[in-house]
């Protein structure tokens, strides 16, 4: 009989390759499978191609082909006991483990900001605040995720009164290393950065502060203001970073900002009060900065995909966002389309799209 | 006939391969009922309850019948599952064309998948998660 692999797709966002023999049953394929992952045999549901596997048949009985995926349901124990399902599921924010390197000239922060930074290891990474505006939602507590949208704000604060952050930050500014990569990226950057006027606004916590009470308003609250900007194209950011005496009719909320601003802020046709944005010119490079990093994919310091994401990915999104999908079916986003949209949206970063979805503007 | 014969088959197997591969966000699965069956007329379904609804856990079965003007015409689906959903008939378990939108405004360019996932939206539409369901496990 021939052997095969079988991909399980767990509903906890596992994923298990488990080579088989096509004569065995499905009780023993189960128990190939509790091998690899927590779940006993007895508690596995398989499912293939619109069937729910049942333990005495074999794989050959549902013509399971090499490289073909189960998806696995843990269903209540048996013998009735009527535990609550949900594991010990770790909040499966993109967190990654692994910091930044430019972190190295970091002061010793507590991990959590950091990695919610990821992006640009800092600077850039403060795009990573739609990651922060997550957090309220769903960090410590683990509570609903409802509440995101205050916790963005909050979230922001209390980063904002972070001293260490603060420090980290005018430590990236003056790192060579970074500036350089920054350069490399986008010299008008660099240059921006140089500025000691804008270093000076990054560096100073009522100003982003007065930011982040500017999106609160809008339908886009913290994360998405923010982090929605991550999936734009290189091209538009450019445009914005223009340290720019131009652009004073720059927008605050999510998506008309880049495109209002490459139309070189014409007509105000923003639609928050921009008071402040008219009187600090600079925050429109500010934002276009925190945009790029908004994106997922940067958890190293300088990802390919820092301006948004110019290797456009060839699959289709719903692969492309496997696992961000299953993080938010998992917290009760079930409608599948919405997801994607709201992920295409956001270039695949869960927590913007979580507010993206909660602001019910799709 | 002939003409509307080919894109069917054509389409039908693409679902086939997505469904069998999986992709997606694995909580609707569907596949043939007969893998030998070369008009691709049967086929299963299933949807993982969503969470946070009195669907959570639960494992509904389906079966969706392609007859030959699919796509142009919606296939007629039935749940084997009992399942209390207003689009769903309770005798007979089939889903009311009229009552589920994407049935009722069909696109050719819709798939197997986009039902499962509209069902999966019915169940937990605010309206619906709470209804009393019958025991898991029973059928139509």
């Amino acid at each position: 009989m021939p052997e095969i692999t079988i991909n399980v797709k767990s509903s906890n966002d596992q994923k298990y390759s488990i080579t088989i023999d096509t004569s065995k049953t499905v009780l023993e394929f189960k128990q190939a499978i509790a091998e690899k992952c927590d779940t006993a045999a007895e508690r596995q549901r398989l499912i293939y191609a619109g069937k729910v596997l049942k333990d005495n048949d074999t794989l050959e009985t549902y013509k399971i082909a090499e490289g073909n995926t189960v998806h696995m349901v843990r269903g209540t124990a048996p013998a009735g006991s009527s535990q609550p399902q949900q594991e010990t599921r770790t909040p499966t924010t993109p967190a990654t483990t692994t910091p930044p390197t430019t972190q190295a000239t970091a002061p010793p922060v507590q991990p959590n900001p950091l990695e919610a930074l990821g992006g640009l290891g800092g600077l850039g990474g403060l795009g990573g605040l739609g990651g922060l505006g997550g957090f309220g939602g769903f960090g410590a507590t683990g509570g609903s995720p409802y509440d995101g949208n205050a916790g963005g704000v909050n979230a922001f604060d209390q980063f904002l009164n972070n001293p260490a952050m603060m420090q980290y930050i005018s430590s990236l500014m003056q790192d060579p290393q970074f500036m350089e990569n920054m350069g490399a990226f986008n010299p008008q950057i660099a240059q921006l950065m140089r500025d000691p006027e804008f270093q000076a606004i990054l560096s100073n916590p009522e100003v982003l502060r007065s930011m982040a009470s500017l999106m609160a308003p809008g339908p886009f609250t913290g994360g998405n203001a923010f982090g929605g900007f991550g999936g734009q194209p290189r091209s538009n950011t450019a445009t914005t970073t223009q340290p720019s005496t131009t652009n004073t009719t720059n927008t605050t909320t999510n998506q008309s900002a880049t495109t209002t601003a490459t139309t070189t802020g014409t007509t105000p046709s923003n639609t928050a009060p921009n008071t402040t944005n008219t009187t600090t010119p600079p925050f429109n490079p500010l934002f276009s900065l925190l945009a790029g990093a908004g994106n997922p994919n940067s958890t190293q310091p300088f990802p390919p995909g820092l301006w948004g994401n110019p290797a456009a990915p060839q699959q289709p999104p719903e692969e492309r966002f496997q696992v961000q999908l299953q993080q938010l079916n998992e917290m009760g986003f079930w409608d599948a389309q919405k997801n994607i949209r709201a992920l295409l949206a956001c270039g695949g970063d869960v927590q913007a799209a979580i507010e993206y979805l909660l602001s019910g503007n799709l | 006939m002939q003409l509307s014969y080919i894109p069917r088959n054509f389409k039908l197997l693409e679902e086939l391969e997505k469904g069998e591969k999986g992709i997606g966000d694995g909580t609707c699965s569907y596949g043939l009922s007969n893998g030998e069956d070369i008009y691709m007329s049967d086929w299963n379904g299933t949807i993982i309850g969503p969470p946070g609804t009195i669907h959570e856990n639960r494992i509904y079965s389906l079966k969706l019948y392609c007859d030959e003007n699919y796509p142009n015409n919606p296939p007629t689906v039935h749940f084997i599952s009992r399942i209390n959903l207003p689009c769903v008939n309770q005798h007979t378990g089939k889903v009311e064309p009229s009552r589920l939108s994407c049935l009722s405004q069909w696109k050719s360019s819709n798939s197997l998948e986009d039902i499962l996932v509209d069902l999966r939206r019915e169940m937990a539409n605010a309206v619906n998660k709470k209804l009393p369901q019958p025991p898991e496990g029973s059928t139509f």
